[in-house]
């Protein structure tokens, strides 16, 4: 495994910006793992080894972060992440129910990608979207009023 | 000089230092404040919430470990606001906990152990299975994590974050999954202290591990005689032999901890391979000797002695004392160097425990200590001559030691005085003669300040009651 990560040009940009948004460089671990996510898909270890190179955090300090935040990934995950909502308001209104039916039907596990590659469901706490209950996120877009196979559907859309 | 403050704590009166950590100062004060998480030799994390406390003037009890001592306060650990707090907190602690004591090395000397006696509700409200976790988990130099038994303190994870400055441990996870994982194997030299600092059976010593029970140990206060820095230790022995060795709070030498190497001096002490009586090695087979004939076939020789560095002030003043007068020639053999000159912690390069000492008796008596003055005894060794060596301690080099032994080969008689293991070397010696180990002997080491460290007995083993002084009588040319 001698794979290497950079952040690209524009992320380094941006990392920089990041930087001044904060008194000390830990403060920006949060965003700057974000960014690395956004552009690696996930972390492994090279990408955290890079990190702590560039802001000078220990590894096993980055790691405790990851490992912390459900929203950080330390295994590959597929191209379209699904955060399926399984808190109070979503499972009364059967959050639960959709998310078990949506890994039964893509005959999936947590986060493990789909045989494709194309989706990998994860089981979230509350998404903050409590109005368009039971809802799910899609990369970045929220997709509410859900029932199992209007979910299916959704998902079956995606690249 | 410092400010001092007057505080009442349970209605006693105590001093501290203004600003200063107010659980110090009620521990400082012989007061009993249950705690985990903090240590004096680390950061204050306030994690394991036990050391709750109540002051007069403040609403909610807070921890006394994240508080600094203020003239007039008034707090209690007692009320029994207080006493339900620890309880509930003890449950929590104990909440995940596989309540393996019969097998953990850490019983006896466990703070889950000794607060469950006084704060535990000894009737559990668990219904809920446990959270399991990896058990046996080697981490590196010595060291076994059993991630269940951890408590979640953080000290360790501090101690490689604040005094070694590694980062090898981290708590990963959350909540019941939180555990003490490692990023890589353990790689600091001071990975023991993990061992010493956790206060449940999380960190345990492989060396120790399932070796002895702690309360059928007794523990001698004595001075490390790894190097030159003499850190203050306690070595803990039954009649079985010596088993570990910890470190002691010592301001000045070693604050709280000491290096891995200091923590196998002990070893040669209780070796089965230790000389216990006078031997004469005939072709290679060592059997049992008797001093007086010994002594005869030496009569008339010239003596030349080799001293380590290794023997109390005390040893090499009754030394002196016993061969003056007489012909001998005596030098010194100091250890060599090994690794770097000073580790930024503890560790220093110079591993010779009392080598000031010696150079002091030396001068004291005028000989030369020098390794010129050795490296001409070692060219002017005739075969008429009785060469005695007294063997260092703790060899970390052997070849070197070799060496020497190679170039005293020339002398008629050879006699080694060792206080540890017969090694291999030493069959090219005549007559092996045992001297005490520094866990045998009572008597002071200057180390690197030139501060007297104290060596206490606390072993009698076979008949190696005699120092080398004893030996030291013999030859009176």
């Amino acid at each position: 495994m001698n794979e290497t990560f950079e952040f690209n040009a524009r992320n380094m940009a941006t990392y920089n910006e990041y930087l001044t948004r904060y008194d000390d460089v830990e403060s920006a671990l949060l965003p700057v793992l974000h960014l690395a996510q956004e552009q690696n898909g996930w972390l492994p270890e090279h990408v955290i080894n890079y990190i702590s190179g560039l802001m000078n955090i220990p590894a096993i300090k980055i790691k405790e972060v990851i490992s912390f935040y459900d929203m950080f990934y330390d295994v590959p995950v597929a191209r379209n992440v699904v955060h399926v909502c399984t808190n109070i308001t979503c499972s009364m209104f059967g959050g639960r129910e959709i998310y078990q039916g949506l890994l039964k039907h893509f005959d999936t596990g947590y986060l493990t990608p789909t045989r494709d590659g194309r989706i990998s469901l994860q089981k979230m706490e509350c998404l903050g979207a409590c109005e368009i209950a039971p809802c799910m996120r899609v990369n970045n877009d929220f997709v509410g009023n859900l029932d199992l196979t209007s979910a299916i559907q959704k998902l079956e859309e995606l690249p | 000089m410092t400010e001092k403050v007057n505080l009442t704590w349970n209605g006693k009166a105590i001093q501290a230092e203004k600003g200063s950590n107010l659980l110090k100062a009620a521990l400082d004060n012989g007061i009993e404040v249950a705690h985990y998480c903090y240590h004096a030799g680390l950061s204050v994390a306030g994690v394991c919430r036990m050391c709750m406390v109540e002051q007069d003037g403040v609403p909610r009890p807070f921890p006394s470990c994240n508080a600094t001592c203020g003239e007039g306060m008034v707090v209690r650990n007692d009320t029994p606001k207080i006493k339900s707090a620890v309880e509930t907190t003890l449950q929590f602690h104990l909440l995940n906990h596989p309540l393996d004591c019969p097998v953990c090395d850490q019983a006896g000397e466990c703070g889950l152990q000794d607060y469950y006696m006084k704060h535990g509700v000894y009737d559990s409200q668990m219904i809920d299975k446990k959270v399991h976790k990896e058990k046996v988990q080697d981490i590196g130099k010595n060291v076994m994590l059993d991630a269940e038994r951890c408590i979640l303190c953080s000290r360790c994870t501090r101690f490689t974050e604040e005094v070694t400055k590694t980062n090898e441990l981290g708590i990963l996870n959350r909540g019941d999954h939180a555990e003490i994982t490692v990023n890589e194997q353990l790689k600091n030299d001071y990975a023991q202290n993990l061992v010493d600092i956790c206060p449940v059976g999380a960190l345990t010593s492989k060396d120790f591990r399932f070796k002895q029970r702690v309360w059928f140990l007794e523990e001698v206060q004595t001075t490390c005689i790894g190097c030159e820095t003499g850190c203050a230790v306690k070595v803990s022995e039954n009649k079985n032999g010596a088993f570990r060795v910890k470190p002691i709070y010592d301001h000045d030498v070693n604050g709280h901890w000491m290096c891995d190497d200091g923590r196998n001096i002990y070893k040669h002490v209780s070796s089965p391979t230790r000389l216990a009586s006078a031997t004469e090695n005939i072709n290679g087979l060592f059997v049992p000797a008797d001093e007086l004939a010994i002594q005869a076939t030496l009569k008339g020789k010239k003596a030349k002695y080799i001293l380590s560095t290794g023997l109390t002030v005390g040893e090499y003043a009754n030394f002196f004392k016993a061969i003056k007068g007489s012909k001998a020639e005596v030098a010194l053999y100091t250890l060599p160097n090994l690794g770097v000159e000073f580790d930024g912690l503890l560790k220093r390069g110079d591993k010779n425990p009392n080598l000031r000492g010696a150079k002091a008796a030396f001068e004291a008596a005028g000989f030369d200590h020098t390794q010129a003055a050795l490296d001409k005894m070692l060219g002017s060794i005739a075969s008429s001559d009785a060469v005695f060596v007294v063997v260092p301690e703790i060899l970390y080099n052997e070849d070197h030691f070799n060496t020497l032994i190679k170039k005293v080969e020339k002398a008629g008689t050879r006699i080694a005085l060792t206080p540890g293991e017969t090694l291999g070397t030493l069959r090219s010696f005549n007559y092996l003669l045992p001297v005490p180990s520094f866990l045998e002997k009572n008597g002071e080491i200057l180390n690197y300040q030139g501060a007297a460290r104290t060596l206490r007995a606390g072993l009698s083993y076979g008949e190696t009651s005699k120092d080398v002084s004893y030996y030291g009588k013999w030859v009176n040319v």
